[in-house]
């Protein structure tokens, strides 16, 4: 899943705004050495990555520290993750190398590759001991996907328009005050099981029985919802076509950056918790997979969470990383377990095998 | 005649020496094959696109597994089944087939008045900004362009501004169908309006003139010589706004809000979102069926000479 | 003006003319395409327009026809000034340059179409359609597409359409321009003999001067926007009223010349080649000093081997053959002067197959009558 149109110059991933501190990095104490030996280094491992602020991010928390730690360069490749997904699998049937070496993907997309064995597993990554459960992708065996950390999809709102205090619950997005001024994902991601659950229905009966979720979905669609992507809701914001929207909590954190007065909360039906991830594609050469896999390792540690995830304004998989100021408490931010009891988790091998669908059924109900 | 003493001008050798060479790559006698080493690079290209047909036609025969998120290694109409019973491909197929008739029929109208005026004004100055006016939108793309109709038409936008100064509260005038037509509308102006110039420019005006002497007022000149005259290029333009808006990504994809979506979108969506290459396939045969349809029903409705192909002079 | 009018056969003075044209200008931004025209054409005569390109003949037709507006001036067809109407509110039939016939018509559609614009009887149009084409000729041909034609018989569909619904007055702008010869001068005769079948009053523009003289009852000559002469064509031949019409029309030597004296229209004047007698065709009287355009036809001068003496003739003088022109009926020689070798005078001999040619390089004797050395103002 991407969230921006292949075109469209500004993706999620670029809205996110932190500049990292490099302070401190060398002194850090990483080891590279995962394995017993070290095989021949690689001049340069390639890295696909979102661009932008994302890629800051990554370079700033990851990427130069490994070179100054192995003296491997790391260029990035910027190629949107929807579209290496194809190359990826294009080249693993034909026998070919792989044109990267790690892919930094949202984890529901790796999982497509994982389900078709085109992923290294990566359970012997030494760092693994240090990270919390959510590092381990729900359902695959082994780990042939990572997760490095996860994003909410807020209920995010303009204050002015709720002079009584923040909404506290989906249904809100009925109130014919608000038609025409909601915002949602066109393919519906991060709204379906919410509104599960706003429909009177039970995330347990996901994937079996979806109907309150589309008889809600029906409803809000009669209140003329905008339909768009990541860059949008940004947008709609700051021009003032909407009030409320269902989105991932750095689009609403990037608006109020810009200066645009915005809040978002997490509703009383849950809030859709969803994560990226690293992984490392087959058929690559023996050594440059070791050091590919020593990559991955790398992102793994405390001191290279720290940064790459404070420059996403996103909570890490290790322990005891120090969230941003702004972020403190906040529910789009979860720490603690009891955090992440208020979200909705639902396994990536789920979602895969039934995404085309919900999608589906989505864009029906609102094209009708 | 007395031997020319004048130099022979350098073109001239440039020309002779190109011959020559000529005449050594490909020797006199080969003449005959000509015509096929001509034709080389399209037939190639035309066979690169019926391998690519084929293997999506191999696709779309084949169901998304998404517990491995491999092809099924039998063939099955299951991805057609889906389209044919499904309301949202419905939905999308009649929008998008929809949109690209009307898209069309407002295309030529509007597009006709204004090739005819550029090529019949006597003002070369008109002639000009005309000219300018019509090439400005192709160096902006469609994009952007799109992106500056949402600046426009915003909640906030120019016409909603002009509309607050009447009184008018703002209109939500974008993310709806109506929008996205516009928007092809404007995109397609230009190529109408550059496939009729030179089918009005192949009309005397000589024959209107004529049509006025005999007692014509402009509309039957209008509907009895000029229209009859410029169908080629009417159904020439036709054909090219018609597949380029049935086919179209972006306009939908930017001024419709995400809930207008043409088949193209929905081809998108399968091929990158979801990963169903077979679904993928099967909608992009289905649309290359409906494409080539309309072509077929426009050549036997008006015949095959429509384009002024093969008239004898 | 009336001056240039002098010779014109005024037929049908008691009734209003077919097309009266008073005092006409069309200026195109700084350029006088047509300058004070004015003429009345009577009923059922035919007018050709004769001037080389851009002496303003076409302009002056298009405003006739309502496609272009007189920027000072009235035109009247039959009495009635019609002012700006458009062409198509206007009875007038026009054959064009290129004879804009509809390509995507039969013959008999084409012929049909004024009748169908002007809201004929439909009952009538079949009978109407197809007097016109056996008019014409075209009887067998009524269903053939106009590139299925020749281009003689395009013509003739051209003519029958212009015709076919009665119009007032026929117009022709060059529409035999692109012939060949042969089928122009056919087509000539064709003009003539339907114009004079049906008395339609036309009026045809050309270039052609043969074509002026062949197939008009009347012939205006103009030259930069303005009308030379106004008159029958034997009159426009023998009589111009200008050293312009006099070299358009004909093949005519004309020679610089300073008048010495004038004895009633009898004149001499002073050329290179020495002093010659002429005849006066100003209307004021000249003045001896006067720059003067000497004007001989062709065909009006003499000659004879060197020595050899020529009767009834009022001037002589000796010349060589410099070239010589054989056209099967006819011989055009030029000769050099010899005491202006740098002037040659063109002789046109009708009858060449009664003695044998000269060669280049001959030496002759010129002979020439006064009557026919005209002397125009310059």
């Amino acid at each position: 899943m991407t969230k921006s149109l292949p075109f469209a110059p500004l993706s999620r991933r670029h809205f996110l705004v932190g500049t990292a501190a490099l302070g401190g990095l060398a002194a850090a104490g990483i080891s590279t050495r995962v394995f017993a030996e070290e095989p021949a280094k690689p001049a340069e491992i390639i890295v696909r990555a979102w661009g932008g602020s994302w890629m800051d991010a990554l370079k700033a928390g990851v990427s130069d520290p490994f070179t100054a730690a192995t003296g491997i360069a790391v260029r990035h490749d910027l190629t949107e993750d929807n579209e290496i997904q194809p190359k990826l699998w294009a080249a693993i049937d034909q026998g070919r190398v792989p044109p990267i070496h790690v892919n930094w993907d949202t984890t529901t997309n790796a999982t497509k590759s994982a389900l078709k064995g085109y992923a290294v597993d990566l359970s012997d990554l030494s760092n693994l001991a240090g990270t919390l459960d959510t590092s381990k992708p729900v359902g695959l065996d082994g780990y042939p996907i990572v997760n490095t950390y996860g994003y909410v999809y807020v209920l995010a709102y303009r204050p002015s328009a709720f002079p009584d205090g923040a909404p506290t619950s989906l249904q809100v997005l009925l109130d014919p005050k608000f038609k025409g001024r909601i915002g949602l994902y066109n393919d519906g991601i991060g709204f379906h099981f919410p509104a599960q659950v706003a429909g009177g229905g039970k995330l347990e009966d996901i994937p079996a029985n979806m109907q309150p979720a589309w008889d809600f979905i029906t409803k809000v669609k009669a209140q003329a919802p905008l339909l768009g992507e990541d860059p949008d809701f940004t947008t709609w914001f700051q021009n003032g076509e909407i009030d409320l929207a269902v989105t991932i909590s750095t689009n609403a954190r990037e608006a109020k950056k810009n200066g645009i007065d915005i809040a978002w909360t997490v509703p009383e039906e849950g809030a859709t918790y969803d994560t990226d991830g690293l992984w490392v594609p087959k058929g690559l050469p023996e050594n440059e997979l070791y050091w590919a896999k020593a990559y991955v390792n790398f992102a793994l540690s405390k001191d290279a969470q720290q940064v790459w995830c404070d420059g996403l304004g996103l909570p890490g998989v290790v322990a005891g990383l120090t969230p941003p100021a702004d972020l403190v408490g906040d529910p789009s931010y979860p720490t603690k377990p009891e955090d992440l009891a208020k979200l909705i988790r639902i396994a990536p091998q789920v979602q895969v095998e039934h995404e085309s669908e919900w999608f589906g059924k989505f864009k029906e109900i609102m094209q009708g | 005649m007395r031997p020319t003493t004048s130099r022979y001008p350098l073109i001239w050798r440039v020309l002779d020496g190109l011959e020559a060479a000529a005449a050594r790559l490909w020797p006199r006698r080969f003449t005959r094959a000509t015509p096929v080493l001509m034709l080389a690079p399209s037939l190639l290209l035309v066979l690169l696109l019926v391998i690519g047909l084929v293997e999506l036609g191999d696709s779309s025969l084949r169901e998304l597994d998404t517990s491995t998120f491999r092809l099924s290694a039998t063939w099955t109409g299951a991805n057609y089944l889906k389209i044919a019973t499904s309301g949202l491909y419905w939905t999308v197929i009649w929008k998008s087939l929809f949109g690209a008739l009307v898209v069309t029929a407002l295309s030529l109208i509007l597009a006709f008045p204004y090739a005819y005026m550029m090529v019949r004004t006597r003002s070369g100055l008109l002639r000009k900004l005309l000219l300018v006016a019509l090439f400005l939108p192709f160096f902006i793309g469609q994009v952007v362009r799109a992106y500056g109709w949402l600046i426009i038409l915003g909640n906030q936008g120019v016409v909603n501004d002009l509309l607050g100064l009447v009184g008018v509260a703002p209109v939500r005038l974008l993310y709806n169908y109506p929008a996205v037509l516009f928007g092809l509308v404007q995109y397609m102006l230009p190529f109408a309006v550059l496939m009729l110039a030179p089918a009005l420019t192949a009309i005397p005006a000589e024959l209107e003139a004529a049509a006025a002497s005999l007692g014509a007022n402009w509309v039957k000149t209008l509907t009895r010589v000029v229209l009859p005259l410029a169908r080629p290029g009417l159904i020439g333009a036709g054909l090219v706004v018609l597949t380029l808006t049935l086919t179209d990504f972006a306009m939908p994809a930017i001024l419709g809000g995400g809930s207008q979506d043409f088949i193209a979108n929905a081809i998108y969506d399968q091929f990158f979102r979801t990963s169903d290459q077979g679904l993928g396939s099967a909608l992009a045969l289905v649309l290359v069926a409906i494409g080539s349809l309309l072509v077929g029903a426009v050549f036997t409705l008006f015949g095959a000479g429509t384009l002024a192909m093969g008239r004898q002079r | 003006m009336k001056a240039q009018q002098r010779g014109s056969t005024v037929t049908e003075t008691t009734t209003i003319p077919a097309v009266s044209v008073r005092d006409v200008d069309c200026v195109f931004g700084t350029h006088k395409a047509v300058d004070g025209a004015s003429f009345d054409l009577h009923k059922g005569r035919f007018l050709t327009i004769l001037g080389p390109s851009g002496s303003g003949k076409t302009t002056l037709l298009r405003m006739i026809a309502g496609f272009e507006r007189p920027t000072r001036g009235a035109i009247s067809i039959n009495g009635v000034p019609v002012g700006a109407a458009p062409p198509h509110k206007r009875a007038i039939g026009m054959v064009f340059q290129r004879l804009a016939l509809f390509p995507h018509m039969s013959a008999e559609e084409n012929i049909a179409f004024p009748l169908i614009m002007r809201r004929f009887d439909a009952r009538t149009i079949p009978d109407r359609v197809a007097r016109y084409l056996d008019l014409v000729q075209l009887g067998p041909f009524a269903r053939r597409r106009i590139h299925e034609l020749s281009g003689g018989q395009q013509q003739r569909v051209a003519i029958a359409r212009a015709l076919v619904f009665e119009p007032d007055l026929l117009l022709l702008d060059e529409p035999l321009a692109a012939l060949d010869r042969k089928l122009r001068e056919e087509m000539q005769l064709e003009f003539r003999r339907i114009q004079h079948e049906l008395g339609v009053t036309t009026i045809n523009v050309t270039h052609d001067q043969r074509e002026a003289l062949v197939v008009s009852d009347e012939v205006i000559v103009m030259d930069k926007g303005r009308i030379q002469q106004m008159a029958p064509p034997t009159e426009t031949y023998r009589a111009p009223a200008n050293s312009f019409v006099a070299g358009f029309i004909g093949v005519t030597n004309l020679i610089p010349a300073t008048l010495l004296t004038a004895n009633g229209s009898a004149v001499r004047v002073a050329t290179p080649a020495g002093e010659w007698p002429g005849t006066w065709q100003g209307q004021t009287v000249p003045a001896p000093g006067d720059g003067v355009t000497l004007a001989i036809r062709a065909e009006k001068l003499r000659f004879a081997p060197k020595d050899t003496a020529l009767a009834g003739v009022d001037h002589s003088c000796s010349a060589t053959v410099a070239d010589l022109i054989f056209e099967g009926e006819r011989v055009v020689y030029e000769f050099s002067l010899e005491r202006a070798p740098n002037r040659t005078i063109r002789i046109i001999d009708a009858n060449p197959a009664e003695h044998s040619l000269l060669a280049r390089g001959a030496h002759v004797t010129l002979g020439f009558s006064a009557k026919d050395m005209l002397v125009f103002p310059t």
